[in-house]
């Protein structure tokens, strides 16, 4: 079961490429993605018909002073208007806990509205992990409530709010049922081909007893028409948290 | 049941806030996003990757399309003199340095506007990707010359089929009397308060067009390459310095594409009179956000693709069938020209409607009108001209002129106007000859046409670029 989550990516992936021309198209930088680079995400979808190609690598240095390394291979999909569907899986290494490295990662996100001069833009995303990575069991789903707000005209800048709550329907004995965090944070343009994001997390982890708070800042390039590249840092605060993270993303639009 | 209720919770908060919103304006309560990706092909990014001076030249042109709705909504029409020559500044910055890399969205530098009347930028960049797939298409080797009309008609049946804010593939005449906007009382604002930056989109739409042209005369070989750059030192060094005075038309400045594309050449024109008239409607000071967004939307609706325009596609003249684009010639640089003629037109065709009393214009009133819109179309303000819009000027002349106000208010549509100057334009050119097809069997060669003239005095120079060679496209 484990060792097919590659493959099934993989199949995915040729398939898809195989499906497509050449042809490369243009992608968005102020469009953020959740881990891209940081875990803040904007309530704006893919547009329809498009498709871009997403990995993620990042290195976390745990709060019990242990590292773990993600590699995060994603396809993102504009099947419908304003909807966005997400397939891929991480991976992890280093000799911090593994569990789930290769779990199969389905999500979708729907934008129900574009900004207006005062009402935010909404949307709501939902994900499912499906247990087919290292000592996973059950499945877990997670949906997020998403809000963005422009607040600064000048500087596209934009004021985020992403409230999280994981459900682990196959909880170990250490675990919870139920996961919780709360996500405000903020972007603007720094120029015409770059975009900062910072965001917070206070979350309520999956480790019973486990509550983190996090400071994450970085910035999203479009290096091409078809290319964004994506860097971040982050820090825990208190015991609990992670020492450190860095992220370093690349999106491809095809 | 746990999931139900999140979901209900989730449910409710949005209502909440929405209506929060509602109680502070009586804007609809909200617009989808309905953004759609470009048809992919083997073209793509050909022209970024071929030519990428000039995909700068235009992502700096688009930055200022998009900038401006912001500035014309934002900073207080009182101020337009000193707005116009710091956003003018702020363009030429933007355009002699190259400052966009990629192809900004309208939003990036509008996000006022973005939020007012998303459905504008919806229509706008959903043209300029067109206007990429075209350039795209043009310069991709990997798409021989003999199937350019077929790729690009390809491409032309996505834009007008898969969204429903593609500009008509009906020539500018036709779609310009659908709008009906010349007696608004908004029209002109833009080119006569803000002549700066107004010229500094007609000098955008001539190389728009002329960028075409280029790639039409070059063939797929070096000699497109050789004609781009050409070309982009006369925007340099010619054009940037002495702006056309009027927005130049595919038809006019860009023949050979046009016969070879005649839906993909109207809708540029439609899209590049569509800017004019939203920066008019931005501009005007006497109406509310709200009032604005009316307009524009009704705008869009009367310029927008309607089924069965494909047959009105070639019914445009050829005034000047053998232009060398790399050259700034004469007959570019004044107002004089296909805009003016259609303009012209249209004036004659529904002032029957609006005379006193059903009485007819005396000659000497005729002349005197012509006189005056002749003012109000030239950019800025001369000496004797009437403040305000061509309205304003020809109610100035005719005090008494007949004008329905449900018509002329934001969101009005002047059908009984539209329907005068649609049968006047039937009666004139609805049995003209079509715009005859371009020979593609033949791919041209650069060494047959003429070089460009040599440089003028005051020119602006050129960016220093290093070229970005072609990527096997």
């Amino acid at each position: 079961m484990r060792s097919a989550t590659p493959l099934v990516i993989s199949v995915v992936v040729a398939v898809l490429l195989a499906g497509a021309p050449r042809a490369l198209a243009q992608t968005d930088h102020t469009n953020l993605e959740e881990g891209f680079p940081t875990r803040l995400e904007d309530a704006y979808p893919l547009s329809f018909r498009d498709r871009e190609l997403q990995i993620r690598f990042s290195w976390d240095r745990t709060g019990d002073h242990k590292d773990r390394f993600t590699l995060q291979p994603q396809v993102e999909l504009g099947l419908a208007p304003n909807w966005q569907f997400t397939l891929g899986a991480p991976f992890y290494l280093g000799d911090a806990d593994r569990r789930g490295s290769g779990d199969l990662q389905l999500g979708a996100l729907y934008n129900f509205n574009q900004e207006s001069l005062s009402l935010p833009a909404f949307a709501l995303s939902g994900k499912i992990d499906i247990p087919t990575g290292k000592d996973s069991e059950g499945v877990d789903t997670t949906l997020k409530f998403i809000m963005t707000k422009t607040v600064d005209d000048d500087h596209l800048g934009r004021i985020h709010l992403n409230l999280e709550w994981g459900h682990n329907f196959g909880a170990h004995e250490d675990e919870r049922d139920n996961t919780f965090a709360i996500i405000p944070g903020y972007s603007f343009r720094l120029n015409a081909d770059t975009i900062v994001v910072a965001d917070f997390i206070r979350e309520w982890e999956m480790e019973r007893g486990r509550e983190s708070n996090n400071v994450e800042v970085g910035a999203r390039y479009q290096l091409s028409p078809r290319w964004v590249l994506s860097g971040g840092v982050g820090f825990g605060i208190g015991d609990d948290s992670p020492d450190a993270r860095l992220t370093f993303g690349a999106q491809w639009s095809f | 049941m746990v999931l139900s209720r999140r979901l209900n919770l989730c449910a409710l908060l949005m209502t909440l806030v929405a209506r929060a919103a509602m109680a502070q304006t009586h804007a609809p309560l909200a617009e989808q996003r309905d953004e759609v990706s470009y048809l992919r092909g083997p073209y793509n990014t050909a022209f970024y990757d071929r030519e990428n001076e000039a995909f700068r030249i235009g992502a700096a042109i688009h930055f200022s399309h998009g900038k401006q709705h912001d500035v014309l909504l934002r900073r207080p029409f009182s101020e337009h003199e000193r707005t116009d020559a710091e956003f003018d500044a702020e363009s030429m910055d933007f355009v002699r340095n190259l400052r966009a890399r990629t192809e900004p969205s309208m939003e990036l530098y509008a996000p006022y506007t973005a939020r007012a009347a998303w459905r504008v930028f919806r229509a706008i960049d959903w043209t300029h990707q067109l206007h990429e797939q075209t350039y795209d298409i043009m310069a991709s080797r990997r798409i021989a010359w003999a199937d350019k009309a077929s790729w690009t008609e390809r491409s032309l049946d996505y834009y007008l089929h898969k969204n429903d804010v593609g500009f008509s593939c009906a020539p500018l005449d036709v779609t310009m009397r659908r709008a009906a906007v010349m007696m608004k009382p908004y029209f002109t604002y833009f080119r006569n308060y803000y002549p700066k930056s107004n010229n500094f989109f007609y000098a955008a739409h001539w190389w728009h067009p002329v960028i075409y042209e280029a790639q039409m005369i070059g063939g797929n070989g070096p000699g497109q390459d050789e004609a781009v750059r050409q070309t982009d030192e006369t925007f340099y060094r010619e054009v940037l310095s002495q702006r056309p005075q009027r927005m130049i038309l595919l038809r006019e400045a860009a023949p050979r594409y046009s016969r070879m594309a005649p839906g993909v050449s109207n809708a540029f024109d439609n899209l590049h009179m569509f800017h004019g008239i939203v920066y008019d409607i931005c501009a005007y000071p006497e109406w509310t956000i709200e009032q604005k967004r009316d307009e524009l939307y009704r705008v869009i609706k009367a310029m927008s693709y309607q089924p069965g325009d494909e047959a009105l596609a070639r019914k445009f003249p050829l005034p000047h069938p053998d232009v060398d684009p790399r050259v700034f010639a004469d007959w570019m640089k004044g107002a004089e020209g296909e805009m003016s003629r259609i303009m012209m037109e249209m004036h004659d065709e529904m002032m029957p409607l609006m005379m006193p009393g059903g009485t007819s214009m005396t000659p000497e009133m005729h002349e005197r009108m012509m006189a005056a819109m002749k003012m109000k179309l030239a950019p800025g303000m001369q000496e004797g001209e009437t403040p305000g819009s061509l309205h304003d000027a020809m109610m100035a002349l005719m005090p008494d002129m007949r004008m329905d106000p449900a018509s002329m208010a934001p969101g009005g549509t002047p059908q009984k106007m539209i329907d005068a100057m649609l049968k006047g334009w039937q009666a004139k050119h609805g049995d003209m000859p079509d715009a005859p097809p371009m020979p593609m069997d033949t791919e041209p060669s650069l060494v047959d046409v003429a070089l460009p003239a040599p440089a003028a005095p005051g020119a602006v120079s050129p960016p220093a670029v290093p070229p970005v060679h072609g990527k096997g496209h």
